[in-house]
């Protein structure tokens, strides 16, 4: 998984899906970097599985800002699912 | 088509994976949605089994099957782990909330994404998941409107034939409407994407009847058994106004000469007994009457003959397709007379095996299958153990249970241990019901059936006089258990 500082955002190149082995790296990173900001660039995803949402829900109650761009569809039936709306309230979605 | 694998507990091979069963489910005809949806549910488990199941450095392995069927994919995970109680591990948006606890958030996942799914905990034998997704295809008046489809091709001055591809397969659905409206048995025929798949996968072959216009108006297929190299003359429809016209012979001529290319061993026809003419029909293209089962589909009415409303019982009628001048088998004396007269009729001598003595394993080994819809179930004995008898009362109770009317059971002929498993077999309620010539891995079985539902053999028609014998040999065993 790709990612690069920009300006004071981290930006991950998510090819396919978040699931547990891009949360854990994706967590790696965040952990070694002192930016509050982050932007998943989605290529090609079919879904975002219980520890992608738990990555994102955790980060958004540590204050982090989080821009998702183009999540997979699947992304907001798992956060209904799972009864977590607010954190939709929460991220920035961009589409295109 | 059923697939199996076993993988390690590595959290690298769940990507994969994943990838496999969306990609494999799309090809199986599953909707792009919910093949992202199984692929999720796939994923949870998997990373939930690599994460938690075995210690934080065990090696292990476990067990993924994929089965696809005309109407649903099933993913079978099977892991001897630690045991696992979902209710302890139920998923709350309180504790998220909370804790930041996702404990069972998976499980909430995979139930919200699965059309069926069962958590077993086997004991000693491990876990298992099984996730179900159902296909769901356009049905034929979906395709079509009903005026469109109910039109009769006129009457036609010459015929073409030709194999039956995938782009006939609309054509098949509008004709199985047209001819039988909705009382054709095989739903699938009316959904012409199971038909493509079917022949795509191999699953069947056969041919299509054409008037000089184009239009369809006879087709006849073989389905290939699954468990041996021969096939079933399954499916047959002419056009009402088309019959009497020699298509069924020129299909028939056709499939033969078809199956004898494609190599295999034999076809076999079922024919129902409510009337003889596809008893007829198989007999004068050479197909030999082999067994009576009673009871194999529920009771039916059928257009233009008078009957009793009785579960419907079949002939098995076989025509071999290589020669075999001999078979060296173990007779049970029970049946050696009329197994002899079967082969016989099928110009095949019997070379009787002489007792031998042999040691029973502990376990037998025994293949199920239920088919729900039919209400009857047939066990195949691929071998025998000393648990043989038990096992079989067990499946026999079951079943019973599960409202099975009919059980059938298949005891391979080459093995010396059926001489004393069939009386056994006979003091627990079964009776005779023939031979399955070459039906499991190209090998003779004896079948012998527990029925219990009550049969008037007079409604029972059979042509032959194979046919005769075997129902007289049926009906006297029949008598004998229900005294």
């Amino acid at each position: 998984m790709d990612f690069k500082i920009e300006k004071d955002k981290l930006v991950f190149i998510i090819n396919g899906d978040l699931n547990y082995q891009k949360s854990a790296a994706i967590e790696k990173v965040i952990g070694k970097e002192t930016i509050k900001e982050i932007f998943l660039d989605f290529q090609c995803p079919k879904f975002v599985d219980s520890e992608g949402i738990k990555l994102l829900y955790t980060l958004w109650k540590k204050g982090f800002k989080i821009t998702l761009k183009n999540p997979p569809d699947l992304f907001f039936e798992v956060v209904k699912i799972l009864k977590l709306e607010e954190l939709l309230e929460n991220i920035e979605v961009i589409n295109g | 088509m059923n697939l199996s694998f076993s993988l390690p507990n590595d959290i690298s091979v769940v990507e994969p994976t994943v990838d496999f069963v969306y990609k494999y489910s799309l090809l199986s005809g599953l909707e792009e949605k919910k093949a992202k949806e199984l692929s999720l549910a796939i994923d949870e488990i998997l990373t939930d089994i690599v994460l938690f199941a075995f210690e934080p450095e065990e090696k292990a392995t476990f067990q993924i099957s994929v089965n696809t069927t005309l109407n649903e994919i099933e993913v079978v995970i099977h892991e001897l782990g630690e045991p696992f109680d979902p209710e302890r591990h139920k998923y709350s948006s309180e504790k998220v909330k909370k804790e930041l606890n996702f404990d069972g958030a998976g499980f909430e996942i995979v139930k919200n994404f699965s059309d069926e799914f069962i958590f077993l905990l086997k004991g000693r034998e491990g876990k298992e998941f099984r996730i179900i997704k159902k296909i769901k295809r356009p049905h034929i008046l979906e395709l079509f409107k009903e005026e469109e489809i109910k039109v009769e091709p006129e009457k036609a001055v010459a015929y073409t034939i030709a194999p039956v591809t995938e782009e006939d397969a609309e054509d098949i659905s509008r004709l199985i409407y047209r001819s039988y409206g909705y009382t054709y048995p095989k739903e699938e025929m009316y959904y012409p994407d199971k038909i493509k798949q079917a022949l795509r996968e191999g699953k069947k072959f056969g041919v299509i009847v054409r008037t000089e216009k184009g239009e369809a108006v006879g087709y006849f297929a073989v389905l290939m058994s699954t468990d041996s190299n021969i096939g079933e003359v399954g499916e047959v429809v002419v056009s009402p106004k088309h019959r009497g016209k020699g298509i069924m012979k020129m299909m028939m001529k056709a499939l033969i000469d078809m199956a004898k290319v494609k190599g295999l061993l034999g076809l076999f026809g079922e024919a129902v007994t409510v009337h003889t003419v596809s008893q007829k029909v198989n007999a004068k293209y050479g197909f030999k009457s082999t067994a009576l089962i009673l009871g194999v589909f529920p009771p039916a009415k059928y257009k233009g003959f008078k009957h009793k409303q009785q579960r419907i019982s079949v002939v098995i009628d076989f025509l071999p397709l290589i020669e075999r001048k001999n078979v060296k088998i173990y007779l049970p004396k029970e049946y050696s007379r009329i197994l002899r007269e079967i082969y016989k009729n099928l110009g095949i001598n019997v070379l009787s095996l002489p007792k031998k003595t042999y040691q029973l394993k502990e376990k037998s080994t025994l293949s199920l299958i239920i088919n729900y819809n039919f209400s009857h179930a047939l066990i195949i004995v691929r071998s025998f153990g000393k648990d043989f008898i038990e096992r079989v009362k067990e499946k026999v109770k079951t079943l019973s249970q599960k409202e099975i009317k009919g059980i059938y059971i298949d005891l391979p002929l080459e093995r010396p241990e059926i001489k004393e498993f069939v009386p056994k077999l006979k003091e627990i309620g079964f009776i005779f019901s023939g031979l399955m010539p070459l039906f499991h891995k190209e090998k003779d079985y004896l079948r012998m059936q527990k029925v219990f539902d009550d049969f008037d053999f007079r409604e029972i028609h059979v042509f032959s006089d194979m046919a005769k014998k075997i129902k007289r040999k049926v009906y006297k065993e029949y008598k004998e258990v229900r005294k």
